[in-house]
């Protein structure tokens, strides 16, 4: 699509001088132009960074109807949104959404998969007949806890 | 992380999160704390001399 958007600029370029004072001509360049900096929007939405919170947001914004959800959601249906009009704010809500993906992934993956699988041992002492103790690999548990609470303030 | 702006969605997970993890850390230093004066007396209040 990027290709495609940028040889049909060069060629709008190369079309013979007369024409560029037309009507025609002019709306064709504006719709190229317009077009080139619709797409790199038109990524940034389709990003896996990109949640319902985010086209909520959108939707909100643009006072349009958005099908995210639909199965059956196309392109068509996202252009007809005036992307453009809501470029920088488009662009603040893609760049965030990145910066959150990030930061849940840290949180999901480092974190809470780590606390998900973590092992406490409690180990049995002399006359005890029930395991009481705490041992092993306590110092490794509170240096991860501590490691973490910090990671997470 | 909760100091950052981009936190907002997950806010609320990540406070949870600190309070159990901390809970946890003072729960873990008490019982070594126990623990340890435990296993240093209970010989002695066990042994047969002092149990008299």
């Amino acid at each position: 699509m990027n290709e495609q958007i940028e040889v049909f600029g060069k060629d709008c370029t190369k079309l013979p001088g007369v024409l560029k004072s037309w009507d025609a001509y002019k709306e064709l360049k504006q719709e190229i132009d317009d077009m080139t900096e619709i797409i790199p929007l038109v990524w940034a939405l389709a990003k896996p960074s990109i949640r319902p919170r985010h086209w909520e947001e959108i939707i909100q914004m643009t006072n349009e109807d958005i099908p995210f959800a639909s199965e059956t959601f196309n392109l068509s249906q996202l252009l007809s949104v005036p992307l453009l009009q809501f470029k920088d704010d488009i662009e603040d809500i893609t760049e965030s959404a990145d910066k959150q993906l990030k930061l849940e992934k840290q949180l999901n993956e480092d974190i809470t998969l780590h606390w998900d699988t973590a092992e406490l041992e409690i180990k049995t002492w002399k006359g005890v007949d029930v395991p009481c103790t705490l041992g092993g690999n306590i110092q490794d548990i509170q240096e991860k806890l501590e490691e973490h609470v910090v990671a997470l303030n | 992380m909760n100091a950052m702006r981009y936190v907002t969605p997950f806010k609320s997970v990540v406070t949870e999160k600190i309070g159990l993890l901390s809970d946890v850390q003072d729960i873990i230093e008490k019982w070594l704390k126990v623990q340890n004066l435990w296993t240093n007396l209970v010989s002695v209040f066990t042994s047969r001399d002092i149990a008299k």
